[in-house]
């Protein structure tokens, strides 16, 4: 007999690419492509990747640079060889202020400017999201899921990550501490994603799921955002996903994250890669599948940029969760990472397809 | 096996080529013209034609040899049985048609004429008309098909071919007032009989299921849909499956349970799961209103002896400030008239108003968080002015909704089909949507909603993509809902339609959206008010351009922490007494409990005679002097998700089951009581922003609101002396604001302390020395058990603008400064060791 099957996260996650490792060989150059986007960060690594491409003679017809407006004198220090690398992968470098509310708006205008005449190709976009704040990644992946385009996203990744353990051990608390800087300090502001606000029209409690960071004033900020009186609760409302680093020196990681947000063995906890931005769809989508209709969900991605990346694809597949910012006051530009390491690719191909396939979960088939 | 009866390509083309057809065509008594080539399929084609008296009509070229073995005559004759069902489409005439074609000379055909409608196939209409694709249209849809097929049960009929193409969508004609769109079954010519059952791979039950499954898809691809959609499609899911189960003893497949079925989803899903019998398995389960979404549970619980209910209530504007907690929400919602409605036994006579509820801190601030400059507001402001709109329209339409299940309800406020198609009729007007999409058998509001949360996403997408909406509702348009409301529903003339708009906070919605919305809320009409909650110095009660200066002044606030702490000095501290004892009684009573509040807690008593002589003249070791509802009343100044964290820690602690109706010990109570100060004075430093500063100058401040009650001289009441209370600040204003005077820096400090209420600001005050006036900061009493302070006042400190600058800057130095010049008790420090060291709040260690 037949049966209705709904179509799952699962049937759908191997279709979508795998994070793979970036080379350039001489023999397989890369691009070219309509529109390069890469931001303008403090970290060593904001220069690997433009700097390998433009060393490759990669060219786009136009490349979008974020500007931060935070820690803007620590940024200037990579401008100049940024703009070097950028200038010569194309003739166009457009800077998008980071403190232009509207400066969404200005992104779409730049992709719908590539989609212009008739017989025009499918334009070519590449993303490198090295040194991009979360909020970048949610946003940027929020209006490239509109678009009609071929993206590929590039992450290269830094060599050392602060703190060491030999750093965390020996003192925790400077990197516990409120007050002190540690990898950043502060809350400057607390927002909804406007590309992912959610639909919260109707009377429901909610429920949070925090990414959390070696700050623990962020997530408690972010549970201030959505309902004060979920701070210091514990139970289904508050989701705690650790990142678990993919290399072994890393592990140690999870269990300092832990610490410092006082997670205990009765808060609501998973481990989440932070390489793998499936790992992070199929964990949201397995917390989503129980929560959804009894829940205004909240998301935080404040963890890395791949969970920053699945958060936003998951937001794009359920337009129910709202996703919200914590943005520290100021980065700690002197110790955050060093070097870098390996340069990684997804290769999404035709972002209509990607779509399609984020779209299809929840459908019905018949099977025969 | 045999080969398949179906036309060859070549014959199907010809018959579908207009060049091959003749000027008429003679099926049975009937003469026909053809017009244009409809379908083909692989038995037939068909033809729209016109008959002699110019009427359409569908014509099917069905295969001949399809009719070797079996007469068309049957099925004409299967199909009259049906005429009588007006989901079927009729069958006109039928017989035999020779047509010369290219190739095919003297080609013998049936024809089948059958009834023209006018619309799209299901397939056709899912594919064009996507955005309006609904629950409510699945529902009706579902409706005519399980008629169709009970039809077809009764004739002992079966379609055979009732695929997606096979059912129109017929539009109404035009012209036709109240036109509503159809639900049509065609091709009548493969009729069978229900026995034996079809040798095809589907039968009609699974032709039913495959539109369905359509249906859901559809409703799923527009992404944009609110919960209830969403629920809805969870429950189709189920559904679908049930009507595909295996077991034939538990399949839904009779038409009539289907149909109601899909009725209850929608019904199901149009409201959040809540408890069946809005008890509470705990009484202090859901500690805050957004915890509730069964509102017949909230207005059950609501305690009405709420200090400031009688205020709140009275039909005028108001701003009711306080914090988060503090209870403005479920007096929000209790106020509401769909509140109201889910409660079977209300006494709709005993409330003044009909109010309308919507949370900024939900919907309004996700849309418009990023419009935080005037430019963009300017920008958007026909945008959001519209959003406003529908979504207050939303929320009418909801609650009138929920009058739908009731009789008795929808006459009390005399709300029938003609005011509802009054109220559809003027949204559609204002949207300019006379053409929208309505769909038989569903009713007009639900139809009228579904069209609203379609704008409202409609609008946001357009926003979101720097476009401009077209039309827009303008800031008039909620004062002529009103005035349609009172006009034709004269109940709302006599119970006052108050809109009530919870969190309008600057932090919930940004200081330049709340100018635009003010054009709105300010709109002076009889027909309606508004009544709006924010935090403390959180709403923007101007227009850009001033000119609603005088009206925002007409809007009385009402300030929850202000109000309790009131009831002190103006002696009405029975008040909170009696709503402490309420807000606990009516829980336990949901909660199925024996014991009463009286019971499990009691009364406050200390042999010393107060609480501060209580804590001055402790021993070493008693923990017990935090007890009673007395002292529970007092430590709430507004804050009633406190009273219950309160309750609920003592319960805990004092493990009260549902049987227990023994006193719950003193220094339990007193361990829970502090326990909770401490957690909420901890919960200071993650406050965003200004948390760690604020937690800064709280612990100092309480610590020195304990040092002058243990150390400070005692002064004289009446034929006593008292010790000295004073968990208050005061200071002179001699230029006008104190915040004028205060840098950047403090005066968003101070701001956020008032705006947490981890300071309420009193009425200014009148200096005793000069005539000036002076602001008065009291430290809000849930935070004094926590130092081991008293919760009473009865003395101030009192400083000047230099002092109040530094205790900003730094709360430690100006705190000492106090403590130093105060005069102390002779008899030093009456004290236990223990009370000196505090840890968090005494140890410097602690302090940032």
């Amino acid at each position: 007999m037949p049966r209705a099957r709904k179509i799952e996260l699962s049937t759908i996650i191997g279709k979508l690419p795998d994070i793979q490792e970036f080379d350039l060989p001489e023999d397989q150059p890369y691009g070219p492509d309509d529109l390069f986007i890469c931001t303008l960060g403090f970290e060593p690594r904001c220069l690997k990747l433009p700097g390998m491409l433009a060393a490759s003679g990669y060219r786009s017809e136009r490349v979008v640079v974020f500007e931060y407006d935070t820690n803007i004198d620590e940024n200037e220090v990579n401008r100049e060889e940024l703009f070097r690398y950028l200038n010569a992968i194309s003739d166009r470098v457009i800077p998008l202020s980071l403190g232009n509310p509207d400066h969404t708006n200005q992104l779409r205008q730049i992709l719908r400017s590539l989609n212009l005449g008739a017989y025009a190709a499918t334009p070519r976009i590449t993303f490198d999201l090295s040194v991009a704040a979360n909020r970048i990644v949610v946003t940027t992946m929020a209006i490239l899921c509109e678009a009609d385009a071929d993206l590929n996203v590039l992450y290269s990744e830094a060599e050392i990550y602060h703190p060491t353990k030999a750093e965390y051990q020996t003192e925790p608390s400077t990197w516990q501490s409120e007050s002190a800087l540690g990898l950043e300090r502060g809350v400057g502001d607390v927002r909804p994603s406007r590309e992912f606000p959610g639909q919260h029209f109707d009377q429901l409690p909610d429920a949070v799921i925090l990414f959390p960071t070696f700050k623990a004033e962020r997530s408690r900020a972010v549970i201030d955002f959505v309902d004060p009186s979920l701070i210091g609760t514990q139970g289904e409302h508050i989701v705690w996903l650790v990142g678990a680093p993919p290399l072994d020196g890393n592990r140690w990681r999870t269990e300092a994250l832990k610490e410092i947000n006082r997670l205990t063995g009765k808060d609501f906890q998973r481990e989440v890669s932070t390489l793998d931005y499936k790992d992070t769809l199929t964990t949201l989508e397995s917390i989503y599948s129980r929560l959804w209709d009894r829940y205004k969900l909240t998301i935080s991605p404040i963890g890395s940029k791949m969970q920053a990346l699945g958060s936003s694809l998951f937001a794009y597949m359920h337009p129910d969760t709202r996703i919200v910012f914590a943005i520290p006051q100021e980065y700690n530009a002197a110790q955050y990472s060093d070097g870098w390491r390996k340069t990684w690719k997804i290769e999404f191909g035709p972002l209509p397809e990607v779509r399609n396939l984020l779209e299809s979960v929840g459908r019905l088939e018949v099977e025969a | 096996m045999a080969d398949r009866i179906q036309l060859s390509e070549k014959l199907r083309e010809s018959l579908l080529d207009s060049a091959n057809m003749p000027t008429e065509i003679s099926v049975g008594t009937g003469t026909y013209t053809p017009n244009f080539p409809v379908a083909a399929g692989y038995k037939g084609t068909v033809w729209k034609v016109t008959d002699k008296f110019g009427r359409p009509r569908a014509l099917k070229l069905a295969v001949l040899d399809d009719y070797r073995e079996r007469s068309y005559l049957e099925e004409v004759r299967r199909a009259a049985k049906l005429e009588q069902y007006p989901a079927f489409a009729r069958i006109d005439d039928a017989g035999p048609v020779t047509l010369n074609l290219p190739d095919h000379p003297e080609h013998p055909f049936i024809g089948f004429v059958e009834e023209w409608i006018d619309g799209d196939t299901l397939d056709e209409f899912l594919k064009k008309s996507g955005s309006v694709i609904s629950p409510s249209l699945m529902v009706s849809y579902v409706s005519t098909l399980s008629s169709a097929l009970s039809a077809l049960q009764a004739t002992g009929l079966r379609h055979d071919d009732l695929h997606s193409g096979n059912v129109l969508i017929a539009k109404p004609p035009t012209g036709q007032i109240e036109g509503e769109y159809q639900i049509r079954i065609i091709d009548m010519g493969s009729l069978k009989p229900a026995h034996p059952p079809t040798t095809k791979p589907k039968d009609d039950h699974h032709h039913f299921v495959d539109h369905l499954v359509e249906i859901h898809n559809a409703i799923h691809s527009k992404r944009s849909i609110p919960i209830s959609e969403r629920r809805f499609l969870s429950e189709v899911e189920k559904l679908i499956n049930s009507m595909l189960e295996e077991d034939a003893t538990i399949r839904l497949r009779d038409p009539v349970q289907i149909k109601h079925q899909f009725e209850l989803a929608l019904s199901r899903a149009s409201t959040p799961q809540t408890n069946q019998n809005s008890q509470l398995t705990s009484p202090f389960e859901f500690l805050s209103a957004e915890h509730i979404a069964d509102d017949r549970l909230l207005v059950d619980m609501f305690a009405k002896s709420c200090p400031w209910l009688e205020k709140a209530v009275r039909a005028d504007p108001c701003l009711i400030t306080g914090p988060r907690g503090c209870g403005k929400s479920t007096m929000f919602r209790w106020m509401s008239l769909k509140a109201h409605l889910a409660d079977p036994v209300s006494d709709l006579d005993e409330i003044n108003l009909a109010g309308f509820y919507i949370s900024c801190a939900t919907d309004l601030q996700n849309r418009f968080d990023w419009v935080t400059t005037t430019e963009l507001a300017e920008q958007y402001n026909r945008e959001i002015i519209h959003y406003f709109n529908l979504l207050l329209t939303r929320e009418v339409l909801m609650t009138l909704n929920s009058l739908s299940d009731h009789e008795e309800q929808r006459g009390y406020w005399g709300f029938g089909s003609s005011e509802e198609r009054a109220l559809r009729d003027f949204v559609f007007r204002h949207l300019h949507t006379d053409s929208i999409f309505q769909m038989q058998g569903v009713s007009l509001l639900r139809q009228t909603l579904e069209v609203i949360e379609r704008k409202m996403f409609d609008c946001h997408s357009l926003m979101m993509s720097g476009s401009s909406v077209w039309p827009t509702l303008p800031a008039s348009y909620l004062g002529e809902l009103t005035s349609l409301l009172c006009k034709a529903m004269p109940r709302f003339q006599e119970k006052k339609i108050v809109f009530l708009v919870d969190d309008y906070s600057i932090h919930r919605l940004p200081a330049p959206v709340q100018q635009v919305l003010n054009r709105v809320i300010w709109e002076r009409r009889s027909s309606h008010i508004f009544k709006l909650s924010s935090e403390k110095l959180g709403a923007e009660l101007r227009d850009p351009s001033g000119t609603m200066a005088e009206l925002a002044r007409e809007m009385v606030e009402i300030d929850c922490g202000r109000e309790y702490l009131a009831l002190e000095d103006n002696r009405k501290g029975s008040l909170g007494y009696s709503f402490a004892v309420e807000l606990l009684n009516n829980r336990l009573k949901k909660a199925g409990y024996s014991g009463t509040a009286e019971q499990l807690i009691g009364i406050s008593s200390w042999p010393e005679g107060n609480l501060a002589r209580a804590i001055v003249s402790v021993k070493p070791g008693r923990r017990d002097f935090y007890h009673g509802l007395d002292c529970i009343a007092s430590v709430c100044s507004g804050d009633v998700s406190t009273l219950l964290l309160i309750y609920r820690r003592m319960f805990e602690a004092g493990q009260v089951d549902r049987n227990t109706t023994h006193q719950i010990p003193k220094n339990v109570q007193h361990e829970s009581i502090q326990a909770v100060s401490r957690e909420m004075l901890e919960a200071v430093e993650a406050y965003f922003p200004k948390g760690p500063d604020m937690h800064r100058v709280v612990s100092r401040f309480g610590r020195l609101v304990r040092d002058i009650l243990e150390n400070g001289r005692e002064q004289k009441k009446e034929d006593a002396t008292v010790l000295t209370e004073c968990p208050r600040i005061e200071i002179d204003q001699p230029e006008g604001s104190a915040y004028s005077l205060l840098s950047d820096e403090q005066e968003s400090l101070a701001r956020e302390l008032v705006r947490r209420a981890i300071f309420i600001e009193m009425e200014p005050g009148l200096s005793r020395h000069k005539n000036v006036t002076t602001l008065r900061w009291q430290l809000r009493r849930v935070y004094l058990p926590a130092v081991r302070a008293s919760l009473a006042k009865n003395n101030a400190v009192k400083e000047k603008m230099e002092w109040f600058q530094l205790f900003l800057s730094n709360p430690e130095e100006a705190c000492s400064f106090v403590f130093d010049k105060w005069q102390k008790r002779k008899s030093g420090p009456g004290s236990h060791p223990d009370q000196l060291s505090m840890p968090g709040i005494d140890s410097p260690a602690q302090e940032r």
